[in-house]
């Protein structure tokens, strides 16, 4: 009854949200450092000067090609599986559906003539929506990104096991 | 009172959850395509590093729709604004407003409202033109006369990209190709399986262009290849267009690639 009433009280594992956010502000780091403004629709689209583009030299080198991906499942799992509180089943879940939303979006640019049909005329000028379609037909399809996605979800589910007994109550 | 407070969080936890999931695909989107999807107003225009490389005065050869060769010339501002001065050394007074789809690719529409494509390469020396009129043409900056083009000028490997266009002029197909060519023969590889291969017919020695013919690829398609020389020979451009399509269907009947030597 008492461990009853403290399992309701939480709402969400604080660490692995945070840790989620954290990778997710790399990731937008390495958007702002190692990325053509031009190639990037919120550094495009913010009409500020914000990217710092060939401002450091680049340390991550091929590897870093694939970094936003693998970035993006890693800190979507975390901070998924953070607010829902998961326990090992659910980490599971977690991962392999956001696992298969960034495969079908890799894959979606492989087969552009299909993917760029999919999309109401109406997103066109809606901030955001309207980079759906160019998404798909300006981006390019890499093999390494999808094995940059699977090594970023088994990371992501290793590190919820291992942060998992570390509750953060309230 | 507990239960309305359990109720509560759990509700709370499902907004969560949503708002996590519509914040993962949102970043997916965002942090792809670039070029801003549309070109809405204002988001090319004066100020822009890629338009501005374009000003200079533009020299080459087009082939018009009706398979006619000519040469032109056609002078950029800074921003974007373009003037075809010459044709076949005739003043014209024809302008388009270029659109930045991407760094190195621009949509225009002319003061007659007809749309095309412009492709430049990195350096921003050549670029190759292409129009819903089916025209086409390549162009090469600081030019100021043709080659005396022979037919081995094409040899030679070649890397690239191309599209293909829908009727709207929206991209409907990118393309990273590489290419090898003879004086007889070539073969173009491209990331998808639209890679074609097959042999020329006609070489146009005047002005830098070859036609042929490509046979059968994994879609099943073959149909005329027709390949047009930059003044100083390291960049080509080329279409292709499918037997099987309907005559007349421009641009979506067309792939459009541009090369640079290698």
């Amino acid at each position: 009854m008492k461990e009853s009433a403290k399992l309701r009280q939480v709402i969400v594992n604080r660490l692995q949200v945070l840790i989620g956010i954290a990778s997710l502000v790399f990731g937008t780091f390495v958007y702002l450092f190692y990325r053509p403004p031009d190639q990037t629709y919120f550094i495009y689209i913010s009409g500020l000067n914000i990217s710092s583009y060939n401002t450091l030299p680049n340390i991550f080198g091929l590897v870093g090609n694939s970094l936003p991906s693998f970035i993006h499942v890693f800190s979507f799992i975390l901070i998924t599986a953070g607010f829902l509180f998961c326990q090992k089943r659910d980490c599971l879940i977690v991962c392999s559906s956001w696992f298969l939303v960034d495969c079908a979006f890799e894959i979606g640019q492989y087969f552009k003539p299909w993917s760029s049909e999919i999309f109401p005329n109406w997103f066109e000028g809606v901030l955001l929506l309207e980079n759906s379609r160019g998404y798909f037909v300006r981006g390019t399809f890499d093999f390494f990104d999808l094995i940059a996605i699977a090594l970023g979800t088994v990371t992501a589910y290793c590190v919820l096991l291992a942060v998992s007994e570390r509750r953060v109550v309230r | 009172m507990r239960k309305m407070r359990n109720g509560l969080i759990k509700n709370l936890r499902y907004l969560c959850l949503a708002s996590v999931i519509t914040l993962g695909l949102m970043t997916i989107i965002a942090t792809g395509g670039g070029g801003g999807g549309g070109g809405g107003g204002g988001r090319g225009g004066g100020g822009d590093p890629d338009l501005a490389a374009l000003e200079g005065t533009w020299f080459g050869t087009y082939l018009e729709g009706t398979d006619d060769f000519h040469t032109m010339t056609v002078t950029f501002d800074d921003s974007g604004h373009l003037n075809i001065d010459t044709v076949d050394g005739a003043p014209v007074n024809d302008t388009a407003t270029l659109t930045k789809i991407e760094p190195k690719m621009f949509s225009f529409t002319d003061s007659t409202g007809v749309r095309g494509m412009i492709v430049v390469d990195n350096p921003a020396i050549h670029l190759g033109w292409m129009d819903e009129d089916r025209n086409e043409g390549v162009l090469q900056k600081g030019a100021t006369q043709l080659s005396d083009f022979v037919v081995t000028d094409i040899e030679g490997q070649w890397e690239g990209e191309g599209f293909q266009l829908d009727a709207d002029m929206d991209i409907v197909l990118e393309l990273e190709s590489s290419a090898s060519m003879g004086n007889n023969a070539f073969s173009v590889d491209d990331n998808l399986n639209t890679d074609i291969n097959g042999g020329f017919q006609i070489w146009a020695s005047g002005y830098g262009i070859w036609v042929g013919l490509y046979n059968p690829n994994a879609l099943g398609e073959s149909g005329s290849f027709t390949v047009m020389l930059s003044v100083d020979k390291t960049f080509l451009t080329t279409f292709s267009i499918d037997n099987t399509f309907q005559p007349g269907n421009c641009p979506e009947d067309f792939r459009y690639r541009f090369f640079s030597l290698q």
